[in-house]
């Protein structure tokens, strides 16, 4: 049996793990909502390991400027040509912050493409939930401030009509990144637009 | 000078003579049956217009090229309306058939067998294809996605398959867990042109599905991929829709399944692990887990073998065929293969499905219709050759005595009157 491991890849630049709880809530999530045959552990690969083809769903994350390496581009453009989907999130949730610039630019290069906005009809927020209104917002988008930070939509970029890579600027990363037994203190799970995606990667 | 009213000795013997004519037509006519015909020899040429009279004659048609099938047809409808009918020549035996793509990237290929060293001319309705000449043996040559009807031309005979049908193929469905197997599966069946209603169980009161599965109806879905025991509640159904001609490919896990031991071609044995780690080119499934297949029903082909156990067979069921693929994580091959593995994997997935599905299912460019073997049609519509006899000697009379004995009479008649006239007599 194939389980679904959820990978966070590893870059050389930036800080990747600035989401050290996010995988345990995702996987609790998924289990909890499902019934995925989900890895209890999440995995860590490196970027540019070949190991990362193991794992068809990638997330990555950061605050801190993004610049692949040479090799990790290669993997990556490889790892996406064989249909594995990669997820990046913006832990900046600012905009146009310096995450921002340089990973759609690095992704762009990779891609041979610019990241174009998903629509609010795609299938990725019908895939398990339905969002209406496309991406859920989150708590840091919506602070008080009135500083405008809500992002209306998510950038992809498709092949072959599938969606191989979903950048968001939402900060999931810090909506997501606490321990999954605090759900029980919240009147609706934060972490279930993380199904659409797990379940998106796994059927499309 | 004679008198106007004196008739000379020799108008007395003119109508006589035309007396005796009649008199002979109408005891001809009243003599010769009804249906007595007479028989005509005639090339393939002569045929069209020959077809066209009323007459019932029979008809001996000489022809070295094959008559096309309309001719036969008349022919044929010819002598079943009673009259005679017989043929000869040196038809060649030629024979051209079409395999039709089997998946939908695969092209069509020309099957030919003719005598050896028959120069050959192939064409479809954009133009020419191939000019060759044929071998000593059944040829094939691939016509990639030919245009309307393909013709073949051996010197002045021409042949045509022709070409029809649907554009659309009928769907494959595939039924599975949410996972990597399932994703990269209708991935794969998709990116090779098959058209997926998928069914995905994400928890065991709810799937994710694309397309209706309303019905495994034939006339829909051609073939049915069931992955794992996700699809046990449809066993039965899927059994039915086997038996009445579809095509199942039975994953490594739902062949695990009991529910589906009457469709697999063997019990399933303890899952076996993979002999090297890395996907190879040479070998690629060497590297893939697979559920085995231990002792096969007795119709059951073995398709490939894995480290001594069977890991992939085939049977019928009914009208129907059964490829089971005992492979569980076949999506590895296609993440971790080398380069170009993703190719090799879609068309691997596509053949399984392919093996499956009768050839009815491949509605894509267009399905032959016809085989077209001149010589074997004109035996079976009009019979063997005949050996060509004198014709003059059997030749029996027609209509063309009864006209002589009438024109006998009338001449005989108007020298009569012309003489009359010239003696001054009325």
């Amino acid at each position: 049996v194939s389980t679904f491991t959820f990978c966070t890849a590893q870059y050389e630049s930036g800080d990747w793990d600035s989401a050290p709880s996010l995988p345990a809530n995702i996987i609790d999530t998924i289990a909890r909502y499902t019934s995925i045959d989900v890895s209890p552990t999440g995995a860590a690969v490196a970027l540019a390991s070949e190991e990362l083809l193991r794992y068809p769903f990638v997330f990555l994350t950061g605050h801190l400027p993004v610049r692949f390496t040479s090799v990790e581009r290669a993997m990556l453009r490889r790892y996406l040509d064989r249909g594995g989907l990669l997820f990046v999130d913006d832990h900046n949730h600012d905009v146009d912050g310096q995450f921002h610039k340089t990973a759609t630019a690095e992704l762009t290069a990779v891609v041979s493409g610019p990241l174009v906005p998903i629509p609010k009809t795609d299938a990725l927020y019908r895939a398990f939930f339905r969002f209406e209104d496309g991406p859920p917002t989150t708590s840091h988008e919506l602070n008080g401030w009135g500083d405008n930070l809500v992002h209306p939509a998510l950038l992809g970029w498709r092949s072959r009509g599938r969606l191989g890579v979903i950048y968001s600027n939402k900060d999931y990363s810090s909506e997501w990144n606490y321990h999954p037994d605090n759900k029980r203190f919240l009147a609706i799970d934060n972490t279930r637009f993380a199904v659409n995606l797990i379940v998106y990667a796994l059927t499309r | 000078m004679r008198s106007p009213g004196s008739s000379a000795p020799i108008e007395w013997v003119l109508r006589l003579v035309a007396v005796v004519a009649i008199a002979a037509a109408l005891r001809e006519a009243w003599q010769q049956p009804v249906d007595r015909v007479g028989r005509r020899d005639l090339s393939s040429d002569a045929l069209p217009a020959a077809l066209r009279e009323a007459s019932r004659d029979t008809l001996r048609v000489r022809t070295d090229t094959a008559l096309q099938e309309l001719a036969r047809d008349w022919l044929a409808a010819r002598r079943d309306a009673g009259g005679a009918i017989q043929w000869s020549g040196d038809v060649p035996p030629i024979a051209v058939a079409i395999d039709p793509p089997r998946e939908p990237g695969g092209s069509t290929r020309l099957l030919v067998s003719a005598p050896a060293g028959r120069s050959m001319v192939v064409r479809d309705s954009l133009g020419l294809i191939d000019s060759t000449r044929a071998p000593s043996e059944a040829s094939q040559i691939d016509l990639g996605r030919p245009l309307g009807t393909p013709t073949v031309r051996f010197g002045t005979q021409r042949l045509a398959v022709r070409a029809s049908g649907g554009d659309s193929a009928r769907a494959v469905v595939v039924i599975g867990r949410v996972g990597w197997e399932s994703k990269f599966v209708v991935g794969a069946l998709e990116e090779q042109g098959w058209q997926v209603i998928t069914r995905l169980a994400v928890r065991p009161e709810l799937a994710i599905t694309q397309g209706e599965l309303t019905a495994f109806d034939r006339s829909t879905a051609s073939v049915v991929v069931a992955l794992d025991e996700s699809a046990v509640p449809f066993a039965r159904r899927i059994a039915d829709f086997v038996r009445g001609g579809g095509g199942l490919v039975l994953g490594g896990e739902a062949l695990r399944s009991e529910a589906f031991s009457a469709l697999r071609p063997g019990a399933a044995g303890i899952s076996v692990d993979p002999m090297v780690l890395a996907v190879t080119d040479s070998a690629p499934r060497r590297a893939l887990r697979f559920t085995p297949i231990v002792r096969p029903v007795t119709d059951a082909v073995v398709l490939e073998r894995q480290r001594g156990a069977v890991a992939m067979a085939a049977r019928r069921v009914g009208l129907g065929r059964v490829v089971a693929a005992g492979y569980t994580d076949s999506w590895r091959w296609r993440m971790t293969g080398p380069d170009g593995a993703e190719g090799s994997y879609r068309r691997w997935w596509s053949g399984l499905v392919a093996a499956a599905a009768d050839e009815s299912t491949l509605l894509l460019a267009g399905r032959v219709q016809a085989t077209a073997a001149p010589r074997v049609a004109m035996v079976a519509t009009l019979g063997a050759p005949v050996v060509v006899g004198p014709v003059a000697s059997e030749s029996l009379p027609g209509p063309v005595p009864r006209r002589r004995w009438a024109l006998i009479a009338i001449a005989a008649l108007v020298i009569e009157w012309g003489l009359r006239r010239v003696r001054g007599a009325r």
